[in-house]
């Protein structure tokens, strides 16, 4: 009784502490643990012929940076951020602005559009890639029907990383569209009829009343989709395995095939770091540079 | 000026429909091929006028049949065992993601302190942490500590990984609200641990149903962790989907049926919590 009367006086005094620790602790021993064992098995070579690690220095970074399929991941990994994110930012705006009514039925088209957002996306990557089939999937039978003859979709090296990116769009426009709906809706109709009153036109109202309005939003929204797009797996992983040949080969996909197909440890180890390192420094980046309030005070 | 208003209305509901075409129209299919026999699935032109069957969700659910033409189907067997193992996972890592998540969440957001910039800067660092990191060095500890293909081992990683989206949302949420309801709480005899349990916690509850159900609907849908981490006996729902996919063949019909059973409850949540979700994931950017 009398230690837990301590315990609890103790704790009402440490309080900030107390709130803090249970999460702090779990997050910096993994990240320690991570980032201490990364450092250890970048070093060392380990794969199928070492059984266990041999320390060789920065054997691995120097084949890295000689491996031109590392600096061809790296490169596609950022395109796919940049196309994934801008596809869309840009396509949820205009759908959140044609959706933009006040009509009663809005609010359940608007819940439709959503949909795809729900599907999990191991589910949505298989039947894509039914869907992309050239001989019996149904967007090549519909665009026939209109005189086109499709493209190869995932089996072309041209097109497949392309098709991958669509997908990605497909799946993740509906949370665009949802958080710029909200967006849309937060901004005062007073401001619109100042606009109108002004003689703004519908793009000028557009350019200069709400895309700034919307700035905090839309750069939070393009944070989180920049996030996401850093990790893409899972469709590379059920669409394309990397293929054909390596066109739709991401940076997260090439490191898995690294450990988990060659077993090469140290070497996926080493581009493990890499890509956290890149990851970290170009967020902190982003939101240093954009003002994002991520944690506004 | 009345007939270009017209042709507007006109123009913008062509488009709504385009998009509705578009967005809607894979999920449409999917669920057309998991009410098909396996040899209707995949015809072209697609078959619109069939007669729709369940067998693909009877056989999904309780196990292996034989199709209408007497062949073997290749069915994961167990995806209700799937199903649990998920639930299992999710429901726990989500509850302790929300036990550690929320009093820090609370902590960062009412209180000032030394380096707390520099915490929260941390915690949302651990977001930016692409999965695949994380894969190796685990899967060497894991092996090691014999928790490969254990729950346990999924509901650490998952506790983990949900631990900053709990406490990114959560911020949100306590920051729109008011201070003075603590203090007052304060004021009236109430212990800090008190304040947090007895006042912000039941004031944010909705922030902490967005919170929770994010988390599940997340973990839920995981798939590197659970393909690297698990083999047979703790395999997730997701995984089950991969299942039917043989050498021989892939059951279509059969993986639709399983797409759509999984898919159902994070539609249902999706729909449910749209508002506080942007509101959350934008950490109060956007009031939804």
């Amino acid at each position: 009784m009398k230690l837990w009367k301590a315990v609890g006086k103790w704790a009402e005094k440490k309080y900030i502490f107390c709130f803090l620790a249970p999460a702090m602790i779990i997050l910096t021993a993994f990240a320690a643990y991570i980032t201490i064992s990364l450092i250890y098995l970048s070093l060392c070579n380990w794969n199928v012929t070492n059984p266990s690690p041999v320390f060789t220095g920065l054997t691995n970074y120097v084949n890295i940076v000689k491996d031109p399929s590392f600096w061809k991941s790296l490169g596609r990994t950022f395109l796919y951020l940049i196309c994934t994110v801008t596809g869309e930012v840009v396509l949820g705006f205009f759908v959140a602005y044609v959706f933009d009514k006040q009509i009663s039925g809005m609010r359940f088209l608007r819940t439709l559009v959503l949909i795809p957002m729900a599907i999990t996306p191991v589910v949505a990557g298989m039947f894509w890639k039914v869907m992309y089939n050239t001989s019996y999937g149904p967007v090549n039978y519909f665009l026939s029907l209109i005189g086109i003859k499709g493209p190869a979709w995932i089996a072309s090296d041209k097109t497949a990383f392309w098709s991958v990116l669509i997908v990605n769009i497909w799946q993740w426009m509906p949370f665009s569209f949802l958080t710029i709906t909200a967006g849309l809706h937060s901004i005062s109709r007073d401001v619109y009829e100042a606009a109108q009153i002004d003689g703004a036109g519908k793009m000028k109202t557009l350019f200069y009343v709400t895309i700034p309005m919307m700035k905090q939003v839309l750069i939070t929204l393009v944070l989180l989709r920049a996030i996401e797009a850093m990790k893409a797996y899972d469709l590379v992983y059920v669409m394309t395995s990397g293929g054909p040949g390596e066109a739709t080969q991401l940076l997260p996909f090439y490191i898995y095939t690294k450990g988990f197909t060659w077993f090469d440890f140290g070497y996926a180890a080493a581009m493990s770091l890499i890509l956290l390192v890149i990851a970290n420094n170009l967020f902190k980046f982003f939101i240093n540079k954009s003002g994002v309030n991520v944690f506004y005070e | 000026m009345n007939k270009k208003k017209f042709w507007g209305a006109v123009g913008s509901w062509v488009l709504i429909v385009m998009v509705l075409l578009i967005t809607l129209f894979p999920v449409w299919w999917i669920v057309m091929i998991s009410l098909k026999t396996s040899d209707q699935a995949l015809t072209i032109p697609p078959k619109l006028i069939f007669k729709p069957t369940l067998e693909n969700y009877r056989s999904v659910l309780f196990g292996a049949a034989q199709n209408s033409s007497g062949r073997w189907v290749p069915t994961t067997k167990g995806f209700l065992s799937q199903a649990a193992n998920s639930l299992a996972i999710c429901l726990t890592s989500t509850f302790l993601a929300l036990i550690a998540g929320v009093p820090a969440a609370y902590a960062l957001s009412k209180f000032r302190f030394k380096k707390k910039q520099e915490i929260s800067f941390f915690i949302l660092s651990t977001r930016f942490m692409p999965p695949i990191v994380v894969v190796i060095p685990l899967f060497l500890l894991y092996r090691q500590l014999g928790l490969m293909d254990t729950r346990l081992g999924l509901i650490i990683l998952y506790t983990f990984i949900s631990l900053s989206l709990v406490i990114w949302m959560m911020k949100g949420f306590f920051d729109d609200m008011p201070v003075e309801l603590i203090e007052s709480a304060r004021v009236d005899g109430c212990s800090r641990l008190g304040a947090l349990f007895k006042v912000a916690i039941p004031v944010t509850r909705q922030g902490i149903v967005a919170s929770a159900i994010l988390t599940l609907i997340g973990t839920w849908n995981e798939f590197l962790f659970a393909v690297i981490f698990t083999s047979k006996n703790a395999k997730t729902v997701t995984l089950s989907v991969m299942g039917y996919v043989t050498i021989r063949e892939v059951a279509w019909a059969n993986m639709a049926a399983a797409g759509i059973l999984i898919t159902i409850p994070v539609l249902i949540f999706t729909i449910i919590t749209q508002k506080h979700l942007v509101q959350g994931l934008t950490s109060g950017a956007v009031k939804g």
